[in-house]
């Protein structure tokens, strides 16, 4: 049974004059167990307006979201659990840590669950080591910590609270290349470790391809394509077409294979390219 | 009397936060930097998250002020509070968050904001803001609302906004790291052309590598020092430094250095199109030796 499931969804607001502006167009899709998912698409192609329905923070103005095959606003009085079940990490989300120490910022969520103390007190645990935060910090000030120890404060208050999806928006936004490849780390770790379902949104193709099971395309709230890496990224022309672009190994390894006519496979990911390489040197040494 | 083209002069600046109430210990985010920005440089400053290059760019325009040593604006001393606002008209700043930095509802009323209040004529603050908006290239878009710019627009607009108060540099925060890859070349391309036709000195922080191959010079940062001051060549033909300071975020590097590793021998770069070049070379060539 898939996980999430979306059914003729849409959100849309009023625009004055009668007319309805769309975020979300009448969104099919559903979504298996185990598995990492990219969302990728321009600047207001409705990707973070995404995130808010699956964890049930805004609602469909028409259509369903199914959650383990229930509707998510068939109780309303219910929708509290959904955001456990579904937690969403914002952009930027070290902009809403408030508590005096790290320890207390992570705690935060599970202690709203109504866990004793011992409870949260492992929950707190676990999660930081997930998030990659070493012990010493977590009785300092979250506002004493550097831009990816925040980041990775802010990730870990949502691990915490044990959901069953983690929606990330945009995790590595601002950080450093070694940050962001220590968070990546962690997620894939993370997910490894839990089979959860979890949803990636990134502007970064790079990072998408070498991330996830399957990759949803959005623009202006349609989705346009929903299919794996390999699949989504050899559509180069309908990408740039989005606003969007291939990885940058995608490119290099295209043009390399036309211009020698030593291959037309799409390669997505860095270790791809390096065994396409070395095939092509050593195929021609026979 | 201060050479003239030293716009920017850093001299012995460290800069401490710490609170006694806490009982804190004093620590140094910037440790006895000194440096000096040229008029019409095109600077970028990178390093890891918390090595300093934030708080070191808030002293270039007297957002921050050094704990120790000074810094010093065309030869105005930034601790002078009576010449702020000619340091800060000279010296610019754009940030990372886009929405952060829009405050009025029209695209041309948001550019006019500062000029408004230089308290220059009427006239002179259209003038301003025309150019402004032409240079950045959102001149059509003028009318507009704000509210519906993409993210690239509005850093644009923000950048126009800094422009039209005719500053000699404009230091850039992370601009890009919020935008989508369409979005990040509109601010790029902007940087690099008002760099070029205006003559104005850019300060661009960032974590892109895509956006290090316009600058005529990298400062690298680490742990509140500065690291290296040098041309990109010289930073990425040392592959420690590169992976030192986090600026391995290019596939194109990454590539090389793994095929290296298997001992297939490529020269290194960070261009696209020299690394498609060196490839396809070295699979001929061995197709001929066959």
């Amino acid at each position: 049974m898939p996980v999430i499931e979306a059914e003729n969804v849409s959100y849309s607001y009023n625009g004055g004059a009668g007319f309805d502006i769309f975020r979300v167009k009448k969104m099919n899709f559903s979504i298996e167990k185990n598995q990492i998912i990219g969302v990728i698409g321009h600047t207001g192609s409705g990707k973070s307006t995404l995130a808010q329905l699956l964890n049930g923070l805004i609602k469909p103005t028409e259509g369903k979201i199914l959650l383990n095959g229930k509707n998510l606003w068939e109780d309303f009085s219910n929708i509290r659990e959904v955001h456990f079940k579904v937690g969403l990490t914002f952009q930027y989300p070290e902009h809403q840590l408030f508590k005096d120490t790290v320890y207390d910022d992570i705690a935060f969520g599970p202690i709203n669950q109504g866990l004793s103390k011992q409870e949260v007190n492992t929950r707190v645990l676990n999660a930081a080591e997930f998030a990659g935060i070493s012990k010493d910090i977590l009785q300092r000030s979250p506002f004493d910590l550097s831009g990816g120890e925040k980041r990775r404060t802010a990730i870990a208050g949502i691990i915490a609270i044990d959901p069953e999806v983690l929606i990330l928006d945009e995790p590595t936004s601002g950080l450093d290349p070694i940050g962001r490849r220590e968070i990546l780390e962690s997620i894939y770790n993370y997910h490894n470790k839990k089979k959860n379902v979890i949803i990636f949104i990134s502007h970064i193709m790079e990072d998408i391809a070498e991330m996830c099971d399957k990759v949803m395309v959005l623009d202006k709230g349609n989705l346009e394509m929903f299919d794996t890496p390999m699949k989504v990224f050899s559509n180069s022309s309908i990408l740039s077409n989005l606003g969007l672009e291939v990885p940058q190994i995608t490119r290099i390894m295209k043009i390399v294979h036309q211009r020698t006519h030593t291959s037309d496979e799409t390669i997505i990911k860095i270790d791809d390219a390096i065994r396409n390489i070395i095939k092509i040197l050593d195929m021609k040494r026979m | 009397m201060f050479g003239i083209d030293k716009l920017i002069s850093v001299k012995n600046v460290s800069f401490s936060a710490y609170s006694e109430e806490k009982g804190e210990k004093q620590r140094f985010i910037l440790k006895n930097i000194n440096l000096e920005i040229a008029k019409g440089e095109f600077v970028a400053i990178l390093g890891k998250n918390g090595s300093g290059k934030s708080t070191l760019v808030k002293h270039f325009n007297g957002i921050l002020l050094p704990s120790e040593g000074k810094v010093l604006v065309n030869g105005i001393d930034t601790k002078d509070e009576d010449k702020l606002c000619e340091i800060r008209q000279k010296v610019g700043m754009v940030f990372q968050n886009p929405d952060n930095q829009i405050i009025s509802a029209i695209v041309e009323e948001d550019v006019a904001f500062g000029p408004e209040n230089l308290g220059l004529d009427r006239e002179e603050i259209i003038r301003r803001v025309e150019s402004a908006l032409k240079a950045v290239g959102m001149y059509d878009l003028r009318k507009h609302s704000t509210d519906m710019l993409s993210g690239g627009q509005k850093q644009r607009v923000a950048i126009a906004g800094v422009f039209a108060m005719l500053p000699s540099c404009i230091v850039l925060d992370e601009p890009t790291s919020m935008l989508d890859p369409q979005g990040r070349k509109e601010v790029i391309n902007t940087l690099v052309k008002l760099n070029k036709e205006s003559g104005t000195t850019i300060v661009l922080i960032t974590h892109n590598t895509d956006e290090l191959v316009y600058a005529d010079r990298i400062i690298a940062m680490e742990a509140g020092s500065i690291f290296k001051d040098t041309s990109l060549k010289e930073i990425i033909l040392n592959i420690e430094y590169s992976k030192a300071l986090g600026l391995n975020s290019s596939q194109c590097l990454d590539l090389i250095y793994k095929l290296k590793g298997k001992g297939i021998d490529i020269p290194i770069t960070i261009d696209e199109n020299e690394c498609i070049n060196n490839l396809a070379k070295m699979i001929e060539e061995d197709k001929m030796c066959r």
